[in-house]
């Protein structure tokens, strides 16, 4: 964002992405939670209220059913 | 060991600090930095757009371009002219959640669900997807094989392109060349603005069509399969998944959202004009009285066409079909690929080696072999699936899109790029409408089915 690197010249863009390159000008260009090694980690839980567990359990129920339904009725029209 | 490295789980412990992975995606992304100070801005739009166009343009697959121009053919242009463009912004709204999220948590839907509020939701979503992708992935192939009987050319031949295509697709070992080969292929679904033009439309009838009158006849069965099937074919949970994650492959951080923006209005642009291409060309078929174009999958919209409008206009939707089904079997194939890497914690990017990613890669090919292996049934009730597959995504999507919004609005993951109460309220809106199309379609076939209520 606005602490980005400086630009690569031309040339050495291509020069710093060869396997025997150094790998640090390479990670110039990503941020640091971009690294594969750093999503890796896991997000925590989300923290929900009983009221918003009970809704995602309404919706759980809801989508069952509804899928439930339209697979029915999809399978009795062949 | 630092502090950092023993704070990391331990799969993690002793990784190099930079992966294949990280050098292709840095490649890219000094080309974008370079862009970016040289203050180049067709160059940098060029090389941020991909994600939005071939989300949206994937959705414009086989089963929703034979949708819109069935609807034409059956029910003429009101409603719909306006109604596909409309359907495509609401598809903007969501598709705009789905980048921002992979943008800035550089993390696909499938992951951040599953960490974030548990397995069984994120098995439910992958499952979901699982279950759409494939029934999708089918009619894919069908509409293939309909654009190819027009050229006398068998099943056989529509199921080796369509799988020939995505092996081809995933040989080049890079994020960037797949994303440029498909977008290369999706500009194609211009064909159907070709075919809408070949057909030399009333003018007069299409712009009174944005009043969206007259109302198409039928009962209210109709009228929600209709919406049902029309909301399908514009926002589905392939597309959700897709753009998150191909936004999180491709590099993009939170200085690429401006762009992003742009990548999927013009991605909605694109789509919803091309869609009523396909829908002009079917109005051509008004007066035909539908025979032909039942039997589609023996080639009858193309055929009937030709008919009608002569035979560039039959040979340009022809093609098109051919292109719609393909573009939509690399979409569709690379969004279950991601989810299944996502849920299985292994290796998901185009950025990363066959080897170093095996599930990935296997998920991709795997699912379009197996719907292809489907295709090839004989007596399989292709036409019936093809018919239903956008039904079927839009009664799951709810779900999916409930996530989205929690995703946006979630400040410990997003931080200062959470949703704002406006884009709240339109999401919000945009659920319900959603969400009530799909579950009143639902009851009502269900309905139909038990004969509680009449199927007319």
């Amino acid at each position: 964002m606005s602490s980005a690197p400086p630009p690569p010249e031309p040339d050495r863009e291509e020069s710093v992405v060869g396997p025997a390159a150094p790998q640090e000008p390479l990670i110039e260009y990503l941020e640091p939670d971009q690294l594969v090694r750093e999503t890796l980690r896991r997000v925590p839980p989300a923290r929900l209220s009983h009221r918003a567990r009970a809704a995602l359990w309404a919706l759980r129920v809801f989508a069952v059913a509804l899928a439930a339904m339209v697979i029915y009725a999809f399978v009795s029209s062949l | 060991m630092s502090t950092r490295e023993a704070a990391l789980p331990s799969p993690l412990r002793g990784q190099p600090l930079l992966t294949d992975e990280d050098a292709a995606r840095s490649r890219d992304r000094a080309r974008v930095q370079a862009a970016r100070s040289e203050r180049r801005r067709w160059r940098l739009l060029w090389l941020l757009v991909g994600p939005g166009i071939l989300a949206m343009l994937g959705e414009n697959d086989g089963p929703s371009m034979i949708a819109y121009a069935s609807d034409g053919a059956q029910y003429g242009l009101g409603l719909f002219v306006p109604l596909i463009p409309l359907l495509f912004g609401m598809s903007f709204v969501v598709q705009e959640m789905s980048m921002r999220i992979g943008t800035v948590t550089h993390r696909g839907y499938g992951e951040l669900v599953l960490q974030r509020y548990g397995r069984a939701w994120g098995w439910f979503g992958a499952g979901d997807l699982t279950l759409t992708n494939l029934v999708t992935l089918v009619a894919e192939f069908v509409a293939i094989r309909v654009g190819l009987a027009y050229f006398h050319l068998g099943a056989g031949i529509a199921v080796a392109l369509g799988v020939v295509l995505v092996m081809f697709t995933l040989a080049g070992g890079r994020y960037w060349r797949w994303e440029r080969t498909v977008l290369g292929l999706a500009l194609f679904n211009g064909l159907f603005l070709l075919a809408a033009l070949l057909v030399h439309p009333d003018l007069g009838a299409l712009a009174s069509s944005l009043s969206f009158t007259p109302l198409p006849g039928g009962g209210l069965h109709t009228l929600l399969l209709l919406l049902a099937s029309t909301i399908g074919a514009t926002v589905t949970p392939w597309m959700l998944f897709f753009q998150q994650s191909a936004s999180a492959d491709k590099g993009m951080t939170p200085s690429d959202l401006r762009h992003g923006r742009y990548d999927t209005a013009l991605g909605a642009l694109l789509a919803g004009v091309f869609g009523v291409g396909a829908l002009v060309a079917g109005a051509a078929l008004a007066g035909h009285g539908g025979a032909g174009i039942q039997g589609f999958a023996g080639a009858g919209f193309p055929q009937a066409l030709e008919h009608t409008a002569g035979r560039a206009a039959g040979i340009v939707f022809a093609l098109g079909l051919i292109e719609a089904g393909a573009v939509a079997i690399l979409t569709i194939s690379a969004s279950t690929a991601y989810a299944a890497g996502e849920c299985i914690g292994a290796a998901h990017s185009f950025n990363t080696s066959p080897r170093g990613a095996a599930v990935f890669y296997a998920a991709n090919l795997g699912v379009a072999v197996l719907a292809a292996l489907v295709v090839l049934i004989p007596g399989a009730p292709l036409l019936s699936i093809a018919l239903n597959a956008n039904v079927l995504a839009t009664v799951l999507l709810p779900v999916s899109l409930v996530f989205v919004l929690l995703l946006a609005n979630d400040r410990e993951l997003m931080g200062r790029f959470a949703n704002t109460r406006r884009a709240n309220a339109v999401a919000i809106a945009v659920i319900v409408l959603v969400a009530a199309c799909g579950t009143a379609y639902g009851i009502d076939a269900f309905l139909a089915s038990i004969h509680v209520v009449s199927a007319a």
